[in-house]
């Protein structure tokens, strides 16, 4: 009797067309099933040894059964196939939430849920499995619609089942994410959370109001939603990183390409068009072939590269830390050092003045020799403290204007018979348009001053040294040029000059007693009281030329 | 493998093959046996 009577409706051709379809249907189902599949496929091809992907995967298959059943049920008139595909839709509704919820379990926790939470979900859908075939799940069938009478296991059971998964997910998110140290990563379980839930959510309402009022088209809005938390969820699982999205679509791409073209074999019979078509296969492949290679070599390049960035702020952070603490330790030693020289400068000085009486003639020598010492031990101090504080932010400028003729003359006066003991013309010229007056600290200015001419002295073995005055109204700036005839700098020694503890190639040979400090101070500061200092030489042995500038005072 | 992981795995087993046992039973009794009922409303919706 059965065998005899259909829904009054043409029969399905494939299972799933027929004129019954809504188009609303096509649309909603295909496009969910299409979005659902693809996107779990490219997280799984993106790790596939990765159990979350594996059933994200599972979810999605899940779901597009479910999806494609439902297709299923409005296409087919025949009252057997719709008791069977409606049962199967009763039982893979549970099945899709219970993986949901193992799903997140894992994500969440990196681990499978506990052996009690397995035995009891599967306690929980025991009742619809056992009961699957009997009247309990369908009752009977509507011949006019081919709607199904629902016993209280569909009806009932199934979204009571549903909802505690639901439930549970959501109790599992509200406990567990909060627990996530990681604020990024406490952000995308949110996301991830929020998607899951509301696939569910969806996907259960409509079915829960359809199954009520026996409208069935309400179901179908809840499916044009489904890609939006498919990919929500998606995107969650791979976390924004490492996922190769360009490698699985160019292999999507290259797949649906070969697919479309070898299908050219088969439905063309013409032997022309057949060759045409697998030429075009094979050009296809080793195309294809040779774009994935390209897309996964530089991906693999970007990660590195990311990695190797990561690696370097690493490094930088560490680096900028040591440099730090080596300044610490720089400034606390120096002022240690400082204050036992300061004695023996003091002692070494008052003794060879007979403070403490009259001292051998062979002493002499050996005292003249520690207070020598100890001087130059204290300016290389000097030096340590002053790149210290330059390092650390503590230098102090006091800027006030001054006349920078008067000082840099007085210093030249200063020094000239220190040049004259190594037989050596110290000059000194002006050419000023300007009454010379700058705005920086005097103090500084002297020390900058003092350190040019005392180097062009320390490499100068024979000639002159010609220190030059001058400025520039219109850039309004003053500039010190100290010139000498000395031993001279290659560019390469030029370029390295300023730099913390940089000498001169052979400037050992000259001078050994130089910290390599010097300069490095010297620009430091002139930067600071808004100059600058610049250094020009023709070459080794054609004498050198060092500028100091500093703005003029307005 | 832990004992309890191996444990979840064998209930999961077992479970799926339940289930592969009652879609066969519900695909026998719907597909081949035609066993349901059918209330033909046809006169009633036309």
């Amino acid at each position: 009797m059965n065998e005899l009577l259909h829904c009054p409706w043409e029969p399905a051709s494939f299972l799933f067309i027929s004129s019954n379809v809504p188009p609303l249907v096509h649309y909603s189902h295909y496009v969910a099933i299409f979005a659902a599949l693809s996107i779990a496929l490219l997280v799984f091809l993106n790790d596939p040894r990765s159990h979350v992907a594996r059933l994200f995967l599972l979810f999605s298959g899940l779901f597009s059964v479910w999806t494609l059943f439902d297709v299923g049920l409005w296409s087919t008139n025949d009252p057997a196939v719709v008791m069977f595909l409606w049962s199967m839709q009763v039982l893979i509704e549970p099945l899709t939430f219970a993986t949901a919820l193992f799903l997140f379990y894992k994500y969440l926790k990196k681990k499978s849920p506990p052996l009690w939470s397995v035995i009891a979900g599967i306690v929980l859908l025991l009742p619809l499995v056992i009961f699957l075939p009997t009247p309990l799940n369908l009752e009977a069938l509507y011949l006019s619609s081919c709607e199904t009478a629902e016993g209280p296991l569909a009806q009932y059971y199934t979204y009571f089942v549903n909802i505690l998964f639901t439930m549970a997910i959501i109790l599992l998110g509200i406990k567990e994410i909060p627990k996530i140290k990681d604020l990024q990563q406490r952000k995308v379980a949110r996301y991830f959370v929020f998607g899951l839930v509301i696939f569910l959510l969806t996907f259960t309402s409509g079915n829960i109001i359809s199954s009520f009022t026996d409208d069935w088209t309400i179901s179908q809005y809840g499916l044009f939603g489904m890609p939006i938390f498919a990919a929500l969820i998606a995107y969650s699982i791979v976390q924004f990183k490492a996922f190769k999205v360009e490698i699985a679509a160019a292999q999507i791409l290259v797949i649906a390409i070969l697919a479309l073209i070898s299908s050219l074999l088969f439905v063309n019979d013409q032997y022309l068009s057949k060759l045409v078509a697998g030429a075009t296969f094979f050009f296809a492949l080793t195309v294809g072939f040779l774009l994935i290679r390209s897309v996964r070599n530089e991906f693999l390049q970007r990660l590195q590269l990311e990695k190797l960035t990561t690696d370097l702020e690493k490094a930088n952070v560490r680096l900028q830390t040591l440099d730090k603490q080596k300044s610490e330790f720089v400034s606390i030693a120096s002022h240690q050092l400082r204050s036992p020289l300061t004695s023996i400068r003091g002692y070494a000085s008052m003794l060879l003045e007979e403070s403490y009486g009259k001292i051998p003639v062979s002493a002499k020598e050996p005292l003249e020799r520690i207070e020598t010492s100890a001087k130059r031990m204290a300016l290389a101090v000097e030096d340590y403290l002053n790149v210290s504080r330059i390092e650390s932010g503590n230098m102090k400028y006091e800027l006030a204007d001054f006349n920078l003729k008067d000082e840099i003359e007085r210093i030249c006066d200063d020094v000239r018979p220190t040049a004259l003991k190594s037989g050596l013309v110290l000059l000194f010229r002006t050419n000023l348009e300007s009454k010379g007056v700058v705005h920086a600290d005097v103090g500084k200015t002297v020390q900058i001053a003092h350190n040019l001419i005392n180097n062009s002295i320390k490499y100068t073995e024979k000639g002159s040294i010609s220190v030059y005055v001058r400025d520039d109204v219109n850039k309004k700036y003053t500039y010190v040029d100290v010139i000498d005839t000395g031993v001279g700098m290659s560019q390469e020694t030029i370029d390295i000059l300023f730099q913390k503890f940089s000498r001169a190639e052979g400037a050992n040979r000259v001078n050994t007693t130089g910290t390599g400090l010097g300069l490095f101070v010297a620009f430091k500061m002139a930067e600071a009281m808004g100059g600058t200092i610049t250094a020009h030489s023709a070459g080794e042995g054609k004498g050198s030329r060092f500028t100091l500038t500093l703005p003029l005072a307005m | 493998m832990k004992s309890s992981s191996r444990i979840t795995k064998v209930i999961i087993a077992l479970f799926l093959l339940l289930t592969a046992v009652s879609i066969a039973a519900t695909y026998y009794n719907t597909m081949v046996l035609r066993d349901f009922v059918i209330i033909n409303d046809l006169e009633e919706a036309f």
